[in-house]
């Protein structure tokens, strides 16, 4: 018995902004560039796309419709540029507005919902992160807000490199200042779960919080957080100039304003994020501020537009991979076979569960830091 | 001829000259040998071997030996003749000498390419002896020259045949513009918008129909067919019978037409003048013929997808003309109910493949792939999606080939307006049932080669079969004209590539569809190309043969006719009766130069000139007694 083609549900996904959806030819070239390939995934854009284009069942599984990590690197290299994210966000959003999305995910909505931040912690400890630290207050006066991702306010990890990037500001003088637990999660992920409303919800609320303060400028510590409030808010009213801290302290590093020792000897390299690098096109600062330190820069094979997903983006930071399945387990050990010491990186997604993969490595010998701490380790 | 050499004839000096050919023939052939035999045969006054033969020095060296009058006639042992043997020739012209009196030895495509070793230089240096035994015999011929009649006939009357008509017209040569219907426009005119301007295709033919009128040069032809064929290039002679039109549908077609004029009626084509009332008969003297005959729309059989088992089943032209004919803003409705959802099938009667597809009786299967249905359905699927949004369409594909400028916009459309495409493979073609059981009265079932071969069944109230292009309906011309057909049965050219828009026949050419699958634009250029070499030929006045022809010795002729019998070409040779009795008449003209007649003459009387047997026995004999030379050396 064959399978009969369910239009409407093409045309729902085309409503929720799956815009791109029919555009697809379905020649296959994002299956076969999409990094599930090298863990012999079960994630198929084509696939999922083509259901999408018949309506049939089978792509709402968490291993298919919930298996893209929103790497970009099938949409770069699209031949008719669909929008593959924009139509698999779509799809999702019909799943998890009818209930559907998988139970990990549902937890970070709740928390989103209930409490601005994916990871289940009191909206009043946002601020824990900078504990003995002297980090200013946002004030209209300050020339930027420094807007620190939910990950690096509540991980314990990941908080050092917030608390690295308040230390090299401090000293390089910079104006800026904070806002405390008022501030939401931006909503990145949220979006890219399917959870329209509530990205809408968030982002609503954090365009309140800027409108108030007066903010204009903004450093974000995650690519993720920079992508979303350059490229989500305008459409909902916010236009704001959004630098990436690792933009910012490549500027800082070559004006002199940072005190580093530059004698650090380490072969360093770097792991490009995905929403920094494919979705944001910022290779080269990075770069820089990581050579200011003195560091011996090795490159990896898969750089740039060709970088590997550490595996944690389109919520897939909070589900469960098997470690043979980890992009990130490939990440660190091919960093470990180029002879780095460090490998530096700029998303606290990606020091997450590259961390995480060098532990389930037993990689000892290789640290993985944020750009922040590399740099901040260098203070003369 | 040569054989008749006079006595008095001075003794002739033969110049060979042996090419390295880079080292492609010095590699494998002594060539400094093979000079130095060749300078040893009789009459051999100049033997010389360098690298490039066909080079400007290589060039200057014959030459300087001709016009110094150390040789008279030339061989060149190098490439085969098809490559240089024009060039050389062109140097004993430029000597002031008649280029026949040219021989060519092909020592690399013959020698050295396919032998290696001593065999090499032994072959090399037999062919040598056998070209030089030739050259001696030959004598000076002249290129036959026939006039050429300032005029041209096309026929057909679709686009190509207007373009053509036109171009010709317009560089002073006089048209004959032969149409079997009353009507022009072809298949064109059965079209609605063509791609990838999205003109209407009744403006272009309107545009065509009103120059064609209005230009003296041409004059039309309406319902006329081509009832005898004979003549030669330049000089052709075409009997047509012009008679009233009599089939029904024709009938009723021209019943829709008012006062004949250039306008063109969609979907109907032009009339441009009134049918004949009375059957006319039309001798024509004309220079060139333009073949510009059309195609026909693959008919599939009752069954084939469906087709004529249920009035659903649509071939694309007839799909068009139903969405022609729904008012803007109304839905897409077909026999009264709307239509909800439809299927279109493409590389319905091409691309056929034998063991999968069943050819008609009597036919051959469709192998070439027609070209222009994919950007058709393209088109069509697009537009329907556009103006009909609540229709649903599938889109069901082996490839698409959507090659040409701009049409792949169309595909990108049609993707964008929601069209959704399935992709079979021909083993597993889409089947389409009548279906009582769901919402729709057809069930097409189609296994998606993405979904791991997964069927798809889809429920439609129409489907729609992208029909191929065939060759059109010529048997009687192609037998009439003796035309060549490839495979596939359309026309063939006689090289793709160099000769794109020539037939082998001098003087016929071809214009759009009747050789191949093309869309309008490629048509239409075909045709423009196809004006220009008849333009070329007939306006010169006289055409130049090759003088490779039959010649026949009066004095020896008896009159048996065995020649003609045997001739392969009708009216190169005839009897005529002379003052000395009947003989064989050569017409140089239709000559193929095959010397069939050489070898049924019982009396060697009739010999090809520049191929005559007393060449030829000096050749072999060359042959022979190289031969017996270097098997006494070994």
């Amino acid at each position: 018995m064959g399978q009969t083609p369910f239009i409407e549900v093409n045309q729902a996904i085309v409503e929720s902004g799956g815009v791109d959806l029919n555009a697809c030819m379905q020649c296959g070239l994002c299956a076969a560039v999409c990094p599930w390939r090298e863990v012999a995934g079960e994630f198929l854009p084509r696939l999922m796309i083509r259901q999408g284009q018949l309506g049939l069942e089978g792509y709402e599984s968490d291993d298919v419709l919930f298996g893209c990590t929103t790497c970009n690197k099938c949409v770069i290299n699209c031949p008719r540029e669909v929008d593959i994210i924009g139509v698999m966000r779509a799809m999702r959003s019909l799943v998890v507005e009818s209930g559907g999305a998988p139970e990990t995910l549902k937890a970070v909505l709740g928390s989103c919902h209930a409490n601005g931040n994916p990871w289940s912690e009191p909206r009043e400890k946002r601020m824990a992160w900078s504990e003995g630290l002297e980090v200013p207050a946002f004030t209209p006066d300050k020339e930027h807000l420094l807007f620190v991702c939910c990950t690096s306010c509540y991980e314990q990890r990941s908080q050092k490199i917030a608390r690295s990037l308040v230390e090299l500001l401090n000293r390089a003088g910079v104006s800026y200042g904070v806002l405390g637990p008022e501030q939401n999660c931006c909503g990145e992920s949220v979006r890219k779960i399917g959870d329209e409303a509530l990205f809408q919800k968030l982002a609503k609320a954090n365009l309140e919080m800027f409108q108030a303060h007066g903010v204009k400028k903004i450093i974000t510590t995650s690519p993720h957080c920079l992508q979303t409030f350059s490229r989500d808010y305008p459409a909902l009213g916010g236009e704001y100039q959004v630098i990436h801290s690792s933009q910012l302290l490549a500027e800082l590093a070559a004006a002199g304003r940072l005190p580093l020792s530059a004698s650090d000897g380490r072969k360093v390299a770097y792991h490009d994020p995905c929403y920094l690098g494919r979705h944001g096109g910022v290779f080269d600062p990075p770069r820089a501020a990581i050579s200011a330190c003195g560091v011996q820069v090795v490159e990896l094979e898969r750089e740039k537009e060709f970088s590997l997903c550490c595996g944690g983006g389109g919520g897939r930071v909070w589900m469960e991979t098997p470690p043979e399945q980890r992009f990130s387990l490939l990440r660190v050990q091919e960093a470990a076979a180029a002879g780095a010491q460090v490998l530096a990186t700029a998303c606290p997604y990606c020091v997450s569960l590259l961390e995480d993969s060098r532990k389930t490595a037993g990689l000892e010998d290789l640290r993985i830091m944020e750009i922040s701490e590399l740099l901040a380790e260098n203070l003369g | 001829m040569s054989q008749d050499r006079p006595n008095n004839h001075p003794e002739p000096k033969v110049g060979v000259y042996v090419c390295h050919c880079g080292g492609n023939i010095s590699d494998q052939v002594d060539v400094e040998q093979v000079a130095r035999q060749a300078a040893g045969l009789p009459g051999v006054t100049a033997a010389r071997h360098y690298s490039f033969m066909c080079s400007d020095p290589g060039q200057q060296m014959i030459l300087e030996d001709l016009t110094s009058g150390r040789v008279d006639r030339v061989v060149v042992a190098s490439c085969a003749p098809a490559l240089h043997e024009t060039t050389f020739r062109e140097v004993l012209r430029r000597a002031g000498l008649n280029p026949y009196l040219y021989e060519h030895a092909n020592i690399r495509e013959q020698v050295s390419w396919v032998h290696h070793g001593p065999g090499a230089t032994a072959k090399a240096t037999a062919l040598v002896a056998a070209a030089t035994a030739k050259a001696r015999e030959l004598a000076p011929l002249m290129p036959i020259r026939v006039a050429a009649t300032r005029h041209a006939t096309v026929i057909g009357g679709g686009v190509a045949g207007l373009t053509a008509a036109l171009d010709l017209a317009a560089r002073g040569v006089e048209v004959a513009l032969v149409e079997t219907t009353p009507f022009l426009g072809g298949n064109l005119a059965l079209l609605d918008r063509t791609f990838p301007t999205n003109e209407a295709a009744a403006d272009l033919l309107t545009g065509l129909a009103r120059r064609v009128l209005a230009q003296e040069r041409i004059s039309l032809y309406t319902c006329a067919r081509l009832t005898g064929f004979s003549g030669y290039v330049g000089d052709f002679h075409l009997s047509l019978s012009q008679a009233p039109p009599r089939d029904d549908e024709t009938l009723e077609r021209l019943a829709r037409f008012g006062e004949p004029g250039p306008e063109c009626q969609p979907f109907r084509g032009v009339l441009p003048v009134a049918p004949p009332n009375a059957e006319r008969r039309i001798e024509l003297n004309t220079g060139a013929v333009v073949l510009a005959t059309g195609f026909r729309h693959y008919q599939p059989p009752e069954g084939e997808y469906g087709y004529r088992q249920s009035s659903r089943v649509l071939t694309l032209p007839e799909f068009i003309a139903l969405m022609a004919a729904i008012p803007a803003g109304q839905p897409l409705a077909f026999e009264g109910s709307p239509v909800a959802s439809l299927a279109l099938v493409h590389c319905v009667g091409s691309r056929q493949i034998p063991g999968i597809h069943e050819p008609p009786p009597g036919r051959e299967l469709n192998q070439h792939c027609s070209r222009v249905c994919c950007t058709a359905s393209l088109q069509a699927a697009g537009e329907a999606r556009e103006r009909f949004p609540e229709t649903t369409i599938y889109e069901l594909y082996r490839d698409i080939r959507s090659y040409g400028r701009g049409h792949e916009d169309y595909y990108l459309k049609a993707s964008r307006s929601g069209v959704v495409f399935a992709r079979f493979n021909p083993e597993d073609p889409p089947r389409v049932e009548a279906d009582d059981s769901g919402d729709n009265p057809l069930k097409v079932t189609v296994k998606d080669t993405i979904l791991a071969g997964e069927e798809l069944e889809l429920g439609v109230d129409l489907v729609v079969l992208a029909v191929g292009m065939e060759p059109g309906p010529v048997a009687e011309l192609t037998q009439l004209m003796k035309l060549p057909q490839g495979a596939d049965g359309f026309l063939q050219e006689v090289h793709p590539k160099l000769r794109p828009v020539e037939l082998a026949s001098g003087g016929l050419f071809l214009a759009g569809t009747c050789q191949a699958p093309m869309d309008v634009g490629e048509a239409a250029s075909a045709a423009a190309a196809a004006a220009v070499k008849a333009a070329g030929l007939v306006t010169r006045g006289q055409v130049e043969l090759e003088p490779f022809v039959a010649t026949v010795d009066l004095a020896r002729c008896d009159g048996c006719g065995d020649c003609v019998a045997a001739c392969l070409r009708e009216g190169a040779l005839t009897l005529i009766e002379t003052a000395a009795g009947q003989k064989a008449r050569v017409e140089p003209a239709l000559c193929l130069g095959c010397g069939v007649c050489v070898a049924a003459c019982p009396a060697e009387a009739i010999q090809v000139a520049g191929w005559s047997l007393p060449q030829f026995r000096a050749m072999v004999q060359a042959i022979a007694q190289s031969g017996a030379e270097q098997g006494g050396q070994a």
